[in-house]
C-alpha cells in the first residue's frame, strides 16, 4: 500500500487483502534486489525504463506456474514468494537448476538432488494450496493475430522437424495456454459453456460494448457470443477490429474464460494500443469480471491509474533493497 | 499452478573447462551465524566435505554455505584432479549469500 486506501475498501466492501502478500528477488539480473510486500488486491507499479519491471513480472508468473524451465534461464540469485495463508516458498537459482539437472553422473550425489527435488515438490504443492486459481500473464508481447499465427505454426514445425525437445514443447504448450484465449480468436465466435453464470456473461458483453464502436458484442439465444457491425447486423471477424479493440476483447475474454472467480492477473503495460480514457477504465472493469483477482500491474502509463486506484500506485524504486 | 512438472536439462560436460571459468551461484543451506560475519568481496574456499562429493563454501574453517548447482559434478571432478576454487562474495541479503567461484 502505498497511501491509505481505507476509503477506497470501504467503497467496495470486499475483501481487499491479496494472495500474494510478499515477493522478493534477490540478484535479478545480479545486481538488483527488490521486497515486495502486497497489502492489497491491485497493485500498479510504476518506474521509469531500466529498473527490471517486466522481468520481475516475468518471474513471478514463471514461479507462480511452475515453469521451471524457462525459469531456470533467468537471471537471478533468490527467489521469494509468500501468501496470505502465512505459507512461503523460496530456492536460489542455483537450487533450480540443480533439480532440473540430467546428468548420468548424477548418481554421485544422489542424496542431494533427492532434497532438492523434494524442495521443488513442496514448493509446488505450496503455491497450488495457497493460490486455489488461475494465473493470467498479460506480458508485453501480444500481437494477437500474428501471435496466434506463429504460435501455430511452430507448433505444427515443431511436431514434425523435431525442433523442439519434448520438455521445451510441453514448456511452450503451458505458455501458450496461459497467455491464449480458449476460441477461435480469428472467428470470434466464443461458445459460452452452458454452466457460466448469466450474470459473468451479461458483465462481459455490457463491459466490451463500452468499449467497442460501430460494433457491439452480441450473446445469441443459443449462447453463442459474436461481434457485429452495428449498421449491418453482419458479424464481424478480428481483422475489423482496431489494435486497441482487439486487446481489449482479449483481455476481457481471458478473465472470462478463467476456471475460477480466483485470478490472478499479471499485467504488463495495460496501456499499449489503448486510448487514454480506455485506460482510466480498463483495470477497474476487469475486476468488475473477476472481484476476487490478485492484479499486479507493470505500467508507465499514468492513465492507467488515474482513477480510484490512484492511491495504489507505487514507484518501484520503493521496494528496492 | 498450470502443472509445471519437472523438467529437465542435459549438461554439457565438454563445455566445462577446469580452468578459466566464472560461476555466478548461490549458497545453500547457509550457516547464519557464518554468513552474518561475511560481506560482499570477501574470499570463500571451495572444498569437497569430508573428500566427498559435497561441495561446500569455507570461511576460514567455518562451513559458510552448501554449493548445489547444475556445475558442481564439474566442480567436484576438477578438485579431484587437482585445482583449486574460491568463492567471491557478490552479495548477502536476509541470510541469503550469492557468491562467483572461479579456479584459483
Amino acid at each position: 500500500m502505498c497511501n491509505n486506501y481505507q476509503t477506497y475498501i470501504a467503497m467496495e466492501n470486499f475483501n481487499h487483502l491479496p494472495w500474494v502478500t510478499r515477493y522478493t528477488v534477490i540478484g535479478l539480473h545480479y545486481y538488483q534486489n527488490y521486497d515486495f510486500r502486497f497489502e492489497d488486491q491491485i497493485n500498479v507499479m510504476v518506474g521509469e525504463s531500466g529498473l527490471g519491471k517486466t522481468k520481475i513480472l516475468h518471474l513471478l508468473y514463471l514461479t507462480l506456474t511452475g515453469r521451471w524451465m524457462s525459469l531456470s534461464k533467468q537471471m537471478f540469485d533468490f527467489l521469494a514468494i509468500g501468501f496470505r495463508n502465512g505459507t512461503e516458498i523460496g530456492f536460489s537459482k542455483g537450487e533450480l537448476e540443480f533439480m532440473l539437472l540430467s546428468d548420468p553422473e548424477i548418481k554421485k550425489v544422489k542424496a542431494q538432488k533427492n532434497a532438492v527435488l523434494n524442495k521443488f515438490m513442496e514448493i509446488e504443492s505450496i503455491i497450488l494450496s495457497a493460490l486455489q486459481g488461475e494465473v493470467i500473464y498479460f506480458p508485453v508481447y501480444r500481437d494477437l493475430i500474428d501471435d496466434l499465427g506463429l504460435i501455430g505454426k511452430r507448433f505444427d514445425q515443431a511436431r514434425y522437424s523435431n525442433e523442439f525437445s519434448l520438455e521445451e514443447h510441453s514448456e511452450y504448450e503451458r505458455i501458450a495456454r496461459d497467455i491464449l484465449i480458449p476460441t477461435n480468436l480469428a472467428d470470434l465466435f466464443v461458445k459460452i459453456p452452458g454452466n457460466f453464470q448469466s450474470q459473468k456473461t451479461t458483465i462481459l458483453i455490457s463491459t466490451c460494448n463500452n468499449y467497442l464502436t460501430g460494433i457491439r458484442m452480441h450473446h445469441d439465444h443459443d449462447n453463442v457470443v459474436r461481434l457485429v457491425n452495428v449498421s449491418t447486423d453482419e458479424t464481424v471477424d478480428l481483422y475489423q477490429l482496431s489494435s486497441g479493440e482487439k486487446q481489449i476483447v482479449y483481455f476481457f475474454l481471458k478473465v472470462f474464460f478463467a476456471d475460477t472467480d480466483r485470478v490472478y492477473i499479471l499485467f504488463d503495460e495495460p496501456e499499449l494500443s489503448i486510448p487514454i480514457d480506455w485506460q482510466r477504465r480498463l483495470l477497474i472493469d476487469l475486476r468488475k469480471l473477476s472481484p476476487a483477482v490478485f492484479m499486479l500491474v507493470i505500467t508507465h502509463s499514468p492513465f492507467i491509474f488515474d482513477n480510484d486506484l490512484d492511491q495504489l500506485a507505487c514507484g518501484i524504486n520503493k521496494y528496492k533493497i | 499452478m498450470g502443472g509445471g512438472g519437472f523438467s529437465s536439462f542435459r549438461f554439457n560436460s565438454q563445455d566445462f573447462p577446469c580452468s578459466g571459468k566464472q560461476i555466478n551461484t548461490q549458497l545453500s543451506s547457509p550457516n547464519a551465524e557464518v554468513i552474518s560475519t561475511l560481506s560482499a568481496g570477501d574470499v570463500l574456499n571451495i572444498r569437497l566435505l569430508g573428500g566427498k562429493s559435497i561441495l561446500v563454501a569455507m570461511a576460514g574453517t567455518e562451513v559458510a554455505g552448501v554449493i548445489v548447482n547444475k556445475e558442481m559434478l564439474k566442480i567436484i571432478e576438477c578438485i579431484k584432479k587437482g585445482f583449486a576454487f574460491q568463492a567471491i562474495v557478490r552479495s548477502i541479503f536476509s541470510g541469503r549469500c550469492a557468491i562467483t567461484i572461479r579456479p584459483t
